[in-house]
């Protein structure tokens, strides 16, 4: 049971596509004071932990909302997180598979050794709408071609629900052509109203590429669905965890752009130096 | 078509009818298809007292007006709403975006097209007339907050917050003279640019909310992306030449992870807000009291909550109701208002929590689903003294999880009684 995931999580560490940035002494606050979390990283693999992980917060039972952390891999969707109470650490492992999430969950509760009585699966359907109703989608197959086909770019992600993220295309368009490069790519709420984005590009006022849907747990995993606008920065195939919400002018994203491209750039190099 | 129903008039729409139900079990999610007991109402909007609205077009931005009307803003285009919840109809408002009302609900502000803010008296209609505008104040994303300063509903001391720049806010004093016209005073030369203390240089521009008396605002911390909310303090002058102003930021609570905008509550002791759900990307609608950081789910595990306010009294109370939007099918051709009581006896009383949890499960595994604890607990909560009766009838009680099998059907029974008096109340 233990040992497919280790060889997962070994392959999924190769393929990565993940930069979290952020949160690190948060993480190795979390682990030092996780139950059983040695016995954890023997049965699943220390490379695990050598990844970075980012914060959420997690329901299980006896407690409402918990602090934990979760990794992503770009390249697959599969995703891990790792919980803990004062008895036990929790490590979940979800795949996507075509419209089905399967979760793999190990928890330690019962001893500090991942036995398979401690292992419990199941899984879901997540019926994307844009799929439902045969519009263009953006997964996260798209995401990762997208990652590799320009050194850097930046991912707007807006809402008709949201009328200022309508009105901040054209200043992330604006600051995009002053840059002259990088590419930008304009997605739209995965759960909007399909009529409402058609209209709009109907009216001339966003593009008819403008309105590809976010059917893409990685981008669902940095909450682009907790308010629109969202942007994120990739550079050198790697995504930035941090998103950038909220209406901005050209000039703000511009100097956003620019901080976010340097904090990666320190990031990559570090983890090219195995910091 | 705008279209209300009581849940109670709904109740039983599910009787014996094959359910499907997605859900997420903590980070657990299971797919089950099972039947319903009979007489339990297996909507997600289980609740007593229980209201649903599908409003036209409402998304993502809401303020409560007072006990009978919200401002929302719409899908598609910039514009303004006045939704009444008795009534259930549209009433006339000027139509640019986010109407914030201010309290008592007598007079709103708007971002101005092209700088500023405008201010207008409620019920003047679509093509009403600012009242008062002031083009020094800019930005986006306004928060309002009534000042202790303020006497009266017609002596008011106004906090206008805007997430432009660094984080700004203006102060007004606006008086209601004899004629039922409005004064209004800026207390301020400029706006004041607000925690400038901190390590980042003021308040994050992204998505900050003024809590109601305008002495707490919160938005999201750039750097680690998480929700923190300030006091704020020590307003004072840095450059005499221009009158500019500045002012500091205590931190007073953090929400250790990425939030939606939140939404105060008019005792300013409690906060509400969307999370996403770490695995299906739902959003989950939380409550957190400042003071002590605890947690509390609001919204039912098949939810997809995306907009969140308190509702105030005609006194600026809490109403002790909620409103959220959440999507009513999984293409969000239209969003729907529901209006709820969380059952605050259980909420705030740990000797009840078992209980709750208790009676959700009983509604759970009635309706075909096996809930985690919150997810017990948000349902549990909403559930009225008919359904609780229903659910502890002898072949519903037997279905209670072991763990729970030191509770009496009393217990429980009990807790259906505070719940129900709690929510006559």
């Amino acid at each position: 049971m233990i040992r497919p995931l280790a060889v997962t999580l070994i392959f999924a560490q190769l393929l990565s596509g993940q930069l979290a940035l952020g949160g690190s002494k948060e993480f190795e606050a979390f682990v030092s004071k996780a139950p059983c979390i040695d016995e954890l990283k023997a049965s699943t693999s220390k490379v695990f932990f050598n990844q970075t992980w980012y914060p959420l917060m997690i329901s299980r039972p006896r407690q409402p909302l918990i602090p934990g952390f979760a990794f992503r891999n770009t390249i697959t969707g599969n995703g891990y997180q790792l919980f803990a109470d004062q008895t036990s650490t929790t490590l979940v492992e979800s795949k996507l598979n075509g419209d089905t999430i399967s979760a793999n969950v190990w928890d330690t509760r019962k001893s500090c050794r991942l036995h398979s009585s401690d292992y419990k699966s199941a899984q879901f359907k997540v019926t994307a709408p844009a799929r439902s109703r045969g519009m263009a989608v953006f997964n996260d197959s798209n995401l990762n071609d997208l990652l590799k086909s320009s050194s850097w770019g930046v991912i707007y992600v807006w809402s008709p629900f949201m009328p200022l993220s309508i009105e901040g295309i054209k200043e992330i368009r604006q600051a995009m052509t002053e840059k002259g490069k990088g590419k930008l790519t304009i997605l739209v709420d995965g759960k909007a109203n399909i009529k409402a984005a058609t209209d709009l590009v109907e009216k001339g006022i966003v593009n008819a590429e403008d309105i590809r849907q976010v059917d893409s747990p990685e981008l669902l995993a940095r909450g682009v669905a907790l308010h629109y606008p969202s942007a994120y920065i990739y550079k050198s195939r790697f995504l930035s965890n941090r998103s950038y919400i909220g209406h901005k002018s050209a000039t703000v994203y511009s100097k956003w752009i620019d901080s976010e491209i340097k904090a990666l750039t320190v990031s990559l190099a570090a983890m090219k130096e195995g910091k | 078509m705008i279209m209300s129903k009581s849940i109670n008039a709904i109740k039983c729409n599910c009787l014996r009818k094959t359910l499907t139900v997605a859900m997420s079990v903590g980070a657990l999610a299971v797919a089950m298809t099972q039947t319903a007991q009979a007489n339990v109402d297996c909507s997600e909007k289980a609740a007593s007292n229980a209201e649903a609205h599908l409003m036209p077009g409402a998304g993502y931005w809401m303020q409560s007006v007072d006990i009978n009307h919200i401002t929302y803003t719409s899908v598609g285009g910039i514009s303004s709403y006045l939704f009444n919840l008795e009534t259930e109809k549209l009433e006339p408002i000027t139509r640019g975006m986010d109407a914030f009302p201010i309290p008592p609900g007598d007079i709103y502000v708007h971002p101005t097209g092209g700088g500023g803010y405008s201010f207008y008296k409620m019920g003047d209609g679509e093509t009403a007339k600012p009242i008062f505008n002031d083009t020094d104040h800019f930005g986006v994303y306004q928060a309002v907050g009534l000042l202790p300063a303020t006497k009266g509903p017609k002596d008011r001391v106004v906090r206008v917050s805007a997430g432009w720049g660094a984080g700004i806010f203006q102060d007004y004093h606006i008086t209601t003279l004899e004629d039922g016209t409005y004064d209004f005073k800026r207390l301020h030369s400029h706006p004041v640019q607000v925690c400038r203390n901190l390590d980042t240089g003021g308040l994050d521009t992204q998505i900050p909310v003024l809590s109601r008396n305008g002495e707490l605002i919160a938005g999201r911390d750039t750097n680690d992306q998480m929700t923190k909310i300030y006091k704020i303090t020590n307003i004072h002058q840095v450059d005499a030449a221009t009158d500019t102003e500045v002012a500091d930021c205590e931190e007073v609570q953090t929400i250790p992870t990425e939030t939606s905008k939140i939404s105060f509550s008019f005792d300013n002791k409690k906060v509400m807000f969307v999370i996403a759900d770490p695995i299906t990307g739902k959003g989950r609608l939380l409550e957190m009291d400042i003071e002590t950081a605890k947690l509390t789910t609001l919204s039912m595990p098949s939810e997809d909550v995306m907009y969140m306010t308190y509702r105030a009294d005609s006194s600026l109370r809490n109403d002790d109701r909620l409103l959220y939007s959440r999507r009513t099918d999984a293409v969000g051709v239209e969003s729907e208002l529901i209006l709820i009581k969380p059952n605050s006896v259980a909420k705030d009383d740990d000797e009840l929590a078992r209980p709750l949890e208790a009676l959700g499960h009983l509604w759970g595994r009635a309706c075909g689903m096996d809930l985690d604890t919150d997810a017990a607990r948000a349902a549990g909560s909403r559930v009225n003294q008919n359904q609780c009766d229903e659910l502890l009838n002898a072949a519903n009680f037997a279905s209670l999880p072991a763990e729970y099998s030191d509770l009496q059907k009393d217990q429980i029974q009990t807790l259906c009684k505070l719940s129900e008096r709690a929510q006559k109340n």
